[in-house]
């Protein structure tokens, strides 16, 4: 299914029409379920989710897209965070969110 | 301590926390059944990482395919939901090892079962599952790891870094002999150093773990030992990573210079165990719908027992695997696996412990390929006839009902064996020093008891060591080196031997 995901999605985010008709076409119905879902992940793990406390300063779309290979941005605004930012990219976070680092701390005391 | 001090402790403390940004690599649980998690995400987790579910229990990554990776729950009870989320760790499955886990009986992550609180001061992280000392790290097997079991430390000694199984089907005394053996290691027999004792218990009821570790707190041997329990009523995942964390904690002291033994009691239960897992994570089934890898499994366990040559410290880890037969074939998959990953095996007979030899050692099919070099000088010069001895015994035992009937030379080698075979036996938990074993092997292999009614070799047996004592110390003083016995130190010893054994005729 991955290779199946990789010839059907270019770089832009696109789906080649040939490929898009035999896919509907000839899957059958479990394998179209599994190729849903394949898809969605991959749409997902080609946008990065960024939320954060208030409004967001000037330059920081292009400087956390441009840390993700020029990704998609998804805003999110999250007041309860306190202050700082939440990046999730794929499978991967990063918390620098002030309620993050709290919760780090916590974690670090209940370890020690 | 004083209050402002305590505050400068704790102020100390807090200080050292620095905050930095989480970065994590998460996935969320796609499908939960018997114990095995499906999780989506989870790009970054490698095979054997630790994860950690939402709600702090831990996780093994067992699989890794193309849409998810599977991971096997460490927990008795939980309460995962589909959709709740999976951190990685970045960390392979390891536990806390230090001193203070002598004398304690604790699941395979440390946790005390025994109902008192640990807590490990200075410890140190093991990883489960380790690479092996290489070749160059290790020195050859030849210090004795003594059993105090006159038949094995006669026939088929053990060393100290050796791998040796102990095979035989149900009540048998598998268990009774590994026991024996940590008993034993209280002794410090012939001034070696201390072993460290770690029995592993797969798939037992807890009331025989319980039983194995009454009887280590009787006999004074619990102060040395440790007891990692996967016992039956645990899920599959513990049992299959029981061995591992004892030998982790063996490998802890082998590499601190010590001289550890691991009992695995017993490798088939776990082999079990592996398959439940193994099916369940939709692995092909093999032979006996055991996994392709269960060869593997069982090898890099038992090849990370090794005797560290000195530049690497010097320790050693011994492993005693058991090994559970069907009907005495020891033929069947698991066991000639484990036989052929070893460095030999004692092989117990159930007819041998239903005719009241005990322990039911098979002379024929026990072997030690190392331990030889490890046996001491006396005891290998005494012992060195007597497997072929036993063995011709056996061959013609079926023969003595015909008494008079046979020739001398036969009569003979039956007389002698019988006395063999009797002085061989040996009550449970009553293991024996070097010496004791020599002097008892010397007097039937040298047919010095040929006269005496097998009904009172045991009575010579018990009385021999008072009377070497009491009439005989300087024998014994020199006996006691455990050295190569000359022709006068043999001559004296016979001597004294015949002359005890005359008054029990």
């Amino acid at each position: 299914m991955r290779r199946l995901i990789d010839i059907a999605l270019d770089a832009d985010g696109e789906v080649r029409d040939d490929v898009a008709a035999r896919v509907l076409e000839s899957l059958s119905r479990s394998d179209l379920k599994r190729f849903l879902a394949a898809l969605r992940r991959e749409l997902k793990q080609r946008r990065v989710f960024v939320t954060l406390a208030g409004s967001a300063p000037a330059g920081m779309d292009e400087s956390i897209s441009g840390s993700y290979g020029g990704r998609v941005l998804s805003i999110e605004r999250d007041d309860a965070m306190g202050a700082g930012v939440r990046v999730r990219a794929g499978d991967d976070i990063v918390d620098a969110s002030v309620r993050g680092y709290i919760r780090n701390i916590i974690e670090k005391l209940e370890d020690t | 301590m004083k209050a402002e001090d305590l505050v400068r402790e704790i102020e100390r403390k807090l200080g050292k926390v620095t905050a930095e940004p989480g970065v994590a690599n998460v996935g969320r649980i796609a499908s939960v059944a018997d114990g095995i998690v499906r999780v989506e995400g989870l790009s970054r987790a490698g095979f054997g990482e630790e994860v950690e579910f939402e709600d702090g229990r831990r996780g093994l990554v067992m699989n890794l395919d193309e849409d998810f990776a599977s991971v096997l729950v460490l927990a008795e009870n939980t309460d995962l939901a589909e959709g709740s989320e999976v951190k990685s760790t970045g960390r392979p499955l390891s536990l806390s090892v230090s001193e203070d886990l002598l004398g304690r009986v604790i699941d395979p992550f440390g946790t005390p079962l025994d109902g008192k609180p640990l807590t490990i001061t200075n410890g140190t992280d093991m990883a489960l599952e380790r690479i092996a000392p290489g070749v160059t790290k290790r020195a050859p097997v030849e210090v004795p790891l003594k059993t105090g079991v006159k038949v094995v430390d006669a026939l088929t000694p053990i060393g100290r870094g050796q791998r040796q199984l102990i095979v035989g089907d149900r009540n048998t005394g598998k268990t009774a002999f590994t026991v024996d053996t940590i008993i034993n290691q209280r002794a410090k027999d012939l001034d070696l150093p201390q072993v460290i004792c770690i029995y592993c218990a797969i798939g037992q009821k807890r009331g025989s773990i319980a039983r194995t570790v009454a009887k280590l707190q009787e006999e004074g041997a619990l102060g040395f030992t440790v007891v990692v329990v996967g016992s039956a009523s645990t899920p599959a995942a513990m049992q299959y990573l029981a061995p591992f964390a004892a030998c982790a904690i063996g490998e802890y002291f082998m590499e601190h210079g010590r001289d550890a033994l691991v009992v695995y009691d017993d490798l088939s239960r776990h082999a079990w165990a592996y398959r439940q897992i193994s099916l369940l994570l939709g692995r092909p089934a093999g032979r006996e719908a055991y996994p392709g890898d269960i060869f593997y499994l069982h090898s890099r366990l038992l090849e990370r027992a090794a005797r560290l040559s000195t530049a690497n410290g010097g320790g050693s880890l011994t492993a005693l695997p058991v090994i559970q037969t069907q009907a005495g074939d020891i033929s069947a998959y698991i066991p000639t696996n484990v036989i052929s990953i070893t460095d030999g095996q004692i092989y117990l007979e159930s007819d041998l412990f239903n005719s009241g030899v005990r322990p039911a050692v098979n002379a024929g099919l026990s072997v030690s390929r190392v331990g030889g070099k490890a046996q001491s000088k006396a005891l290998r010069q005494v012992s060195g006839l007597l497997r072929l001895e036993l063995a011709q015994y056996q061959s013609l035992a079926a023969f003595s009902q015909f008494g008079s009937d046979l020739d001398e030379a036969t009569q003979k080698r039956i007389t002698r064996g019988k006395r063999i075979v009797e002085i061989l036996k040996q009550a449970q938990f009553s293991p024996m020093a070097d010496l004791a074993q020599t002097v008892s092997i010397h007097a039937a292999g040298a047919g010095l008891l040929d006269n005496v009614p097998v009904e009172r070799v045991a009575e010579f047996e018990r009385r021999i060591m008072d009377h070497l004592r009491t009439g005989h110390a300087a024998l014994c003083a020199k006996l006691a080196t455990a050295a190569r016995m000359d022709d006068e130190t043999l001559r004296e010893l016979g001597e004294a031997i015949t002359d005890l054994a005359r008054t029990l005729l």
